[in-house]
């Protein structure tokens, strides 16, 4: 592109061919106020602010509306282009309230630095009133505060120009101007696809993001995109959507697995963190994230990642991995790719810890497991099955360079009181080992299990699918406050499983060796405190079951004994360093062993990063990002869609039909980080001029 | 160009004073119907067109009224040339350039209406109160009827009379009284009746001037 050379307040620059006046000197860093402008918008001219002057043409000149050309001789800052600029600027503020401290804009609003720079307060003008302010109504994801608003039309051309949508648009009612939707209804009854383009370019507070919508103490390109910020992985879920909506399967599952191992499996099992992130969950309800990542998987025929995969030369060098779970197996994937001899040793007969040995059938096919682990194994792992390890030594001499303990939390947590060996009581862990390798005993008729979180609702649903005819969950939160997942509770009600919430047993009778029957109490509420579980008991409410058998599901934790030779933390949890290496030197830890039970996707990610770390430790750059999707330039035009805001979610996708009626309710939260950031006058962008002083 | 509308929605001076009564028109009322037309009509989209018209309109709708602050003058010039500058649409431009002509050309008359709250021609509501002339009045109670807001007191074959402090100038019992008896008073008002009297019973003094009353303000 032809440079253009011309002279501004006395610095001769350089700029683009086609340039405005106002925007080649921004980026030469000389600052004109501006307030209608933006970088990505057609200049509309409107606010005044960037009045210059330039040599040969009569009057004053807004900045924004003037090409530039060679040799043009601009002044920014001559007195009458001041002035006009100043009576601009106290005009706007007219009409503008005056409580600038109680506007969530505070300290982040365009005219509030205006004000600063150019000098202006709240001044000698008429405070004008205006009515038509009070039509627009906010919605559950954008607040509109319209009286804040001074009509620079950005949002209005952002709907429209960037997005192809025009929701909004300048409305003239009893001879008052202002902004609205067409016909003055609410954003969700508009084409309105609720993509915050509006928001991000609003240099006031008049249209805002609702609070809470986005998390407030993480960076702006994460908080934006709140699935992804959820995500413990950072999947990139809008392109993978988006894909999914354009019926590129293959491309979705290329974004997914730049980031995840066990996609497929995920896609049945996630605990989707990201779908109780989604921004739409506060329009009507949250995307379908987890079914349209399995539709995807499911229907990836091509398989397109495969030909980008990262693969380095063997270096020469060895790690081994103790526990072939989600996080070592993830470790080991990427190790392995960097170039290590990676040897995984697995206690059990098959790898995928939880995935394999916890997760009931009914909710994951074991074909789908050893599929998935069969694809990680492709980058030539060795993999030593029932070969348990417990203790570092015995695999000192083997010449490994590092070791990664990732034996998760395999061992169950019973209240202190229930310790005990009653011989009819099993815990929750070791009964879906159990169930899933077929070696349950005898349950009886009457199974009670006590816990509320999803492992409890695996082991009701498990027991009632074996043909356990009462099978009770006992847990100590209210309904509403239940640690597993809706889905679960609700298919728990539908296969006659009891849920007794709110209730906490007060003490088990036994005989001969056995737990027989339990009573328990109504809680209003209860709290641990340093005299251990209070309870806020509700009077005369006792009750008494008796059981056949007793399952505990009431937590998990590390089997990690003194024997492994690393330090410990809480009795059995790996202590490690803020780059996950335990004391001993070499070896590392890795998922559930570090933090106690939590989900697939978390151990994924903890994969991931000990992977990184141990490479960086082994002399490697700790870099195994990938990109097996060719990125596009995302075309930002998405155009209007009628009942957008109704869109009702589809939880089973049964056909790309449905696939793409999910996908397309999708936010694109995405989008609006393509949107460039106006510079304030203060940046240090406009320390110094890009020109030569003449 | 942004605005789709142009200054031949505005009246003219001439026309306008020419269609005032008796051809007196004011400058200062005529400026502030400009601005209301300007700021009723313009597209809104320019600060100068939508923002600056409305503020013109209040400050000479306050001169108007009776309720200027001592600086208005040079603030509205002020206002207006930078309008005059800025503006991006013709009408905008060419009604401030008017009222900067008319605000040049009758300075004394701007100066009369900010300083002591007068016009000339009592077209400006601030400057002037209403009275039912006495000597005029038949008592026929139509302008009672009329006020919106309940000035006018009187009753059957009684001399009317308005409440001052009470009316709001709507102007209504005007055009309803058909013996032409309500009369604009400027300064100077004329003696009325102090309380109810009947038709015929009141006289004007000697001097037939009235008294004298120096408004507040």
């Amino acid at each position: 592109m032809n440079k253009v050379r011309l002279q501004i307040d006395g610095y001769m620059i350089e700029a683009k061919e086609g340039q405005n006046v106002l925007q080649a000197a921004l980026d030469a860093g000389i600052y004109i106020p501006h307030l209608c402008y933006h970088p990505d918008l057609t200049p509309l001219g409107n606010c005044n602010l960037c009045s210059v002057e330039i040599e040969g043409e009569s009057g004053i000149v807004k900045s924004c509306e003037i090409v530039i050309k060679d040799n043009m001789i601009v002044n920014t800052k001559t007195e009458a282009a001041k002035r006009l600029r100043m009576t601009a600027l106290e005009l706007m503020l007219a009409s503008h309230p005056k409580d600038c401290t109680s506007c969530d804009k505070y300290l982040n609003c365009e005219l509030q630095a205006l004000m600063q720079y150019m000098g202006v307060a709240h001044s000698r003008l008429r405070e004008i009133d205006k009515d038509n302010t009070e039509i627009t109504k906010s919605d559950h994801l954008v607040k509109r505060e319209m009286r804040r608003c001074i009509q620079c039309g950005r949002c209005v051309r952002a709907c429209d120009e960037l997005r192809g949508i025009k929701a909004l648009s300048i409305n003239k009612k009893n001879g008052e101007t202002y902004i609205g939707t067409v016909g003055d209804v609410l954003l969700s009854d508009t084409e309105c696809r609720f993509c915050g383009a509006c928001v991000e370019v609003c240099p006031t507070g008049a249209i805002q993001d609702q609070k809470g919508v986005f998390a407030a103490d993480v960076p702006r390109n994460m908080s934006l995109i709140p699935c992804k910020n959820e995500c413990p992985a950072h999947t990139e879920i809008p392109l993978y959507i988006r894909l999914t909506k354009e019926g590129r399967y293959s491309d979705a599952v290329s974004v997914i697995r730049e980031k995840l191992t066990f996609p497929h499996s995920l896609g049945y099992i996630c605990t989707h963190a990201c779908e109780a992130g989604c921004k739409r969950d506060h329009l009507n309800e949250s995307i379908a994230i987890r079914e349209i990542k399995r539709f995807a998987v499911k229907n990836d025929e091509a398989e397109t990642w495969r030909k980008r995969v990262l693969r380095k030369e063997a270096n020469g060098k060895k790690v081994a991995i103790i526990g072939g779970g989600p996080a070592g197996m993830t470790a080991a994937y990427y190790l392995a790719k960097k170039g290590y001899e990676t040897e995984v040793y697995e206690q059990k007969a098959l790898a995928g810890g939880m995935l394999s040995y916890g997760i009931p059938k009914y909710r994951i096919a074991q074909e789908v497991v050893d599929k998935e682990i069969g694809i990680l194994m492709e980058e030539g792992i060795k993999m030593h099955t029932d070969s348990p390890v417990r203790s570092i030594d015995e695999l000192s001499g083997k010449g490994y360079d590092a070791i990664l303990i990732t034996i998760g939390a395999g061992k169950g947590k019973r209240p202190p009181d229930y310790n005990k060996p009653w011989s009819n009581a099993i815990d929750a862990v070791n009964f879906l080992r159990m169930a899933s390798e077929g070696m349950l005993p005898e349950l009886g008729d009457v199974v009670t299990v006590y816990g509320g979180g999803n492992v409890g609702f695996d082991c009701a649903r498990t027991a009632k699918k074996l043909g356990v005819g009462t099978v009770r969950i006992i847990c100590m939160e209210a309904r509403g406050e239940m640690l597993a997942d809706k889905e679960e509770i609700s298919s728990a009600l539908e296969e006659d499983i009891e849920i007794l919430s709110g209730k906490a047993i007060m003490n088990i009778e036994e005989s001969d060796g056995k737990a027989t029957a339990l009573s328990m109490v109504s809680i209003n509420g209860f709290k641990f405190t340093v005299k251990g579980l209070e309870l806020d008991i509700l009077p005369d409410s006792q009750e008494r079951f008796a059981t056949e058998t007793m399952v505990f599901a009431t937590g998990q934790q590390p089997d990690l004994g003194e024997s492994f030779g690393i330090e410990r933390v809480r009795n059995s949890f790996a202590k490690v360093d803020e780059t996950m290496k335990t004391s001993v030197e070499g070896v590392f830890a890795a998922g559930d062993v570090v933090y106690g039970t939590k989900s697939v996707v978390q151990a994924i990610a903890s994969g991931r990063q000990v992977a990184m770390n141990m490479d960086l430790y082994l002399g490697g750059d700790g870099n195994i990002e990938e990109m097996l999707f060719e990125r596009e330039t995302q075309n930002p035009n998405i155009g209007g869609l009628e009942h957008f805001a109704q869109m009702e979610r589809t939880d089973t996708l049964k056909s790309p039909c449905d696939a793409y009626s999910e996908s397309v309710r999708c936010l694109q939260c995405d989008l609006r980080l393509d949107i460039q950031k106006t510079k304030y006058w203060v940046d240090p962008h406009f320390k110094t001029v890009k020109g030569v002083k003449v | 160009m942004i605005c789709n509308v142009n200054s031949s929605l505005l009246p003219d001076w001439e026309d306008f004073n020419n269609q005032a009564a008796n051809g007196n028109a004011c400058v200062v009322d005529y400026s502030k119907n400009l601005m209301d037309i300007a700021r009723k009509e313009t597209c809104g989209t320019c600060v100068f067109c939508r923002e600056g018209t409305w503020q013109a309109y209040e400050i000479i709708k306050d001169i108007t009224e009776g309720n200027a602050h001592s600086d208005d003058f040079e603030l509205l010039m002020d206002i207006l040339e930078n309008m005059a500058k800025g503006a991006s649409c013709e009408m905008t431009k060419t009604a401030s350039e008017r009222v900067i002509k008319l605000m040049k050309m009758h300075e004394d008359e701007w100066d009369m209406h900010i300083r002591r709250k007068r016009c000339t021609n009592l077209v400006c509501k601030g400057t002037f109160t209403l009275y039912v002339d006495p000597l005029l009045c038949d008592g026929c109670g139509k302008c009672l009827n009329s006020c919106p807001h309940l000035a006018i007191t009187g009753g059957e074959g009684m001399i009317h009379m308005i409440n001052t402090e009470v009316c709001q100038k709507s102007m209504t019992c005007l055009s309803v009284c058909p013996k032409g008896a309500i009369m604009k008073a400027g300064q100077m008002k004329p003696k009325l009746p102090d309380k109810l009297v009947p038709v015929g019973s009141f006289q004007r003094s000697e001097d037939g001037t009235g008294r004298r009353r120096r408004r507040r303000g």
